[in-house]
């Protein structure tokens, strides 16, 4: 589902950083584990194309990305990857369901209402589909973001840091959330942060130094 | 969710942003189609009511001042003419003059002037046609305007007194005598004609001889029956030669108003009055390019006492003296919508700022370059689209709340519902701005680097 090879990338000061390989299976679960400093957040984006390296490759479900074209890349981003970021952000003058449905659009999909309750009902915030995002406690806006990440069904689902601000309980909760929801979409999930209390969550983890 | 809708709700989201730029649109856009409908309906006012006329022969004084009152009924006249003075201008075998119609002014009712003249002012100059009843025949008989009718609520058959000048104060109401009678109302015509309240020049003579008896000798007039002292006998005091049939009121003593008029004279050709006044005589030459016709208001200026002026010329000079103002506000109305094109960018371009990793978010979700660039500038359209709009209800709505004024100080009716292309020449100018004004943002939003963006936010 998503490889690497002989990824590197060069910062504009000309430091450069090379990422060991990655292979993961497709619906396997893996935690990419570094301090500050060692790309992690650059190497989040380079699988999410949403940066290019400028050496090795990136494939996602067989598709190398810096082959693609800018727009191409963004369609193929919209469809196929789906990410979580530290922090929760969204279109601010929209509420929880009308941001999900832009997702939709913006992928090239046409709205699908029932998709968008189904997966709200499932992260137990379908009572919040009308209000505004930023109404919305920390941890709500974090499962809003979740199912914005999966609402396309994405073959691939990338978290930036999703535990940082977290207590050990909430750590596990979204973990678990983010595990579950992947596992019932048939998703591949990595996971890139520096939380080491993740660690003992997964089986599959790749050390960046 | 359509780009539509998402600019939309970008912009409604910030409600008090949003509402100043489109008032400031709104309020430039608003000023030029006011003064485009204000000019446009002056203009046709201008045109419809030049009738063809020619020429106006009139008192000496203001030739721009004669013109106004004689053939838009605005200002006051100039003052009065003897028949005798234009009497070679009234023999129907002028060789220059076609057609020479008189107008007597200087009564009212309810703000609305009566003027005494004959039918060719109704059938050759306007070209019109009564509605119901008939023109003007006897003694005080009158035919009314279309929005004359409208106003008073006056109908055929009913009887009024007129008031002294043009204004209405309450004051100077010939509560004497006989009152006028309406037979009959005109058609509609867009024309000043709607304004007026027509009738023959003898009435109008009448109303004043007869006010000017009755103050030379109050004590008499009060004596004697109303019915004696008919304005026409005490105008014509000293013509007793003239075989009038106005002296049968005298033996009508005692009878009602409606049985009196219903024997009114027939009216002899005003030339056979040499010692009566009109006010102007409206002229139409035989052949406009004959220069013996070019020459004759300048030998009627050089040669008489009489005033003779071309309305499209005092009209033409009327309009370049008020084009400097028209000019003025329609460049501040200009001044307004640059401002106002300025604010849609300035509103623009700091949302953009809070917006920039929304933006980002959306290049995550699946949009491109170009998406966000039409994003921005559907926002920047939807203003100037709205702004429009609401600049067009404001000046719609203002000339409907001016129509009012100004029906009253230029007697015509201007309508505030009315359309002209030139505002689909404004919606196009409008969209130029909205468009330009978004360009800039547009393209910074289309340069969002999302990686940078969403690590540095």
């Amino acid at each position: 589902m998503l490889r690497t090879r002989q990824l590197e990338y060069t910062y504009p000061g000309n430091k450069t950083i090379t990422f060991p390989d990655i292979q993961c299976e497709k619906g396997s679960q893996w935690l990419l584990l570094g301090q500050s400093g060692t790309g992690k957040t650059t190497l989040l984006h380079l699988l999410g194309g949403i940066r290019r390296s400028q050496k090795g490759k990136v494939y996602v479900a067989d598709q190398e990305l810096n082959n693609l074209s800018s727009t191409a890349l963004d369609q193929f981003r919209g469809k196929n990857i789906g990410i979580v970021f530290q922090q929760s952000h969204f279109v601010q003058a929209l509420t929880v369901g009308e941001n999900l449905q832009l997702a939709q659009t913006l992928a090239g999909r046409s709205g699908d209402p029932g998709r968008i309750k189904n997966l709200l009902n499932r992260l137990n915030i379908g009572d919040k589909i009308d209000d505004r995002t930023n109404r919305l406690s920390q941890g709500e806006q974090q499962r809003v973001a979740i199912a914005r990440a999966l609402v396309n069904s994405p073959g691939l689902i990338l978290a930036d840091e999703p535990t940082s601000a977290l207590d050990d309980e909430n750590c596990k909760e979204v973990i678990d959330l983010l595990e579950t929801q992947a596992k019932e979409e048939g998703a591949t999930l990595v996971i890139v942060t520096h939380d080491s209390r993740l660690k003992e969550f997964f089986d599959h983890k790749i050390i960046l130094q | 969710m359509n780009p539509l809708t998402l600019s939309w709700k970008n912009q409604k989201d910030r409600p008090l942003q949003m509402l100043l730029t489109l008032l400031l649109f709104g309020l430039g856009v608003g000023l030029i189609a006011l003064l485009i409908s204000l000019n446009t309906q002056l203009d046709e006012k201008f045109k419809n009511n030049l009738a063809g006329i020619d020429l106006v022969i009139g008192a000496k004084g203001s030739p721009l001042q004669m013109i106004l009152s004689s053939m838009y009924h605005i200002d006051a006249p100039t003052g009065n003419i003897s028949i005798k003075e234009v009497k070679p201008f009234l023999n129907p075998k002028h060789p220059l003059i076609k057609l020479a119609v008189p107008l007597s002014l200087g009564d009212s009712y309810k703000t609305f002037r009566i003027i005494g003249t004959t039918h060719e002012y109704v059938d050759s100059i306007f070209r019109e046609k009564v509605a119901s009843g008939k023109l003007w025949e006897g003694l005080y008989e009158v035919t009314i305007g279309a929005n004359v009718a409208s106003k008073t609520n006056l109908k055929i058959g009913d009887q009024f007194h007129s008031s002294h000048g043009f204004t209405d104060d309450g004051i100077n109401t010939h509560d004497h005598g006989d009152g006028f009678k309406v037979v009959g109302i005109l058609n509609k015509s867009n024309t000043v004609l709607d304004q007026l309240i027509l009738t023959n020049t003898q009435s109008v003579w009448a109303v004043h001889d007869h006010e000017a008896e009755e103050k030379k000798a109050p004590a008499e007039a009060t004596e004697e029956d109303e019915h004696d002292q008919t304005p026409e006998e005490a105008g014509h005091e000293d013509h007793t030669d003239h075989d009038h049939d106005a002296h049968d009121h005298a033996d009508q003593e005692g009878h009602d108003h409606a049985d009196h008029q219903a024997k009114a004279p027939i009216m002899k050709p005003l030339i056979d009055y040499p010692d009566k006044d009109i006010t102007t005589l409206l002229v139409r030459y035989r052949n406009k390019k004959d220069w013996r016709s070019l020459n004759m208001p300048r030998s009627i200026n050089e040669n008489t006492d009489l005033q003779a002026a071309s309305p499209a010329i005092e009209m033409n000079r009327l309009y370049s003296m008020m084009g400097v103002g028209t000019d003025a506000l329609r460049n501040l109305a200009l001044i307004i919508v640059i401002v106002s094109g300025l604010s849609i960018f300035i509103s623009l371009f700091s949302s953009l700022k809070d917006r920039k990793y929304e933006l980002a978010l959306m290049r995550v979700m699946g949009a491109s370059r170009s998406y966000l660039f039409f994003l921005i500038i559907l926002e920047g359209l939807l203003f100037a689209i709205l702004g429009y709009l609401l600049g067009l209800f404001l000046s719609h709505s203002g000339m409907t709340l001016l129509s009012g004024y100004l029906e009253e100080a230029y007697q015509y009716k201007f309508s505030g519902w009315r359309f002209f292309k030139e505002e689909l020449w404004l919606l196009g100018g409008s969209l130029v701005i909205g468009f330009v004004a978004a360009l800039i943002p547009a393209f910074q939003a289309y340069r969002t680097d999302i990686s940078e963006t969403l690590t540095t936010y």
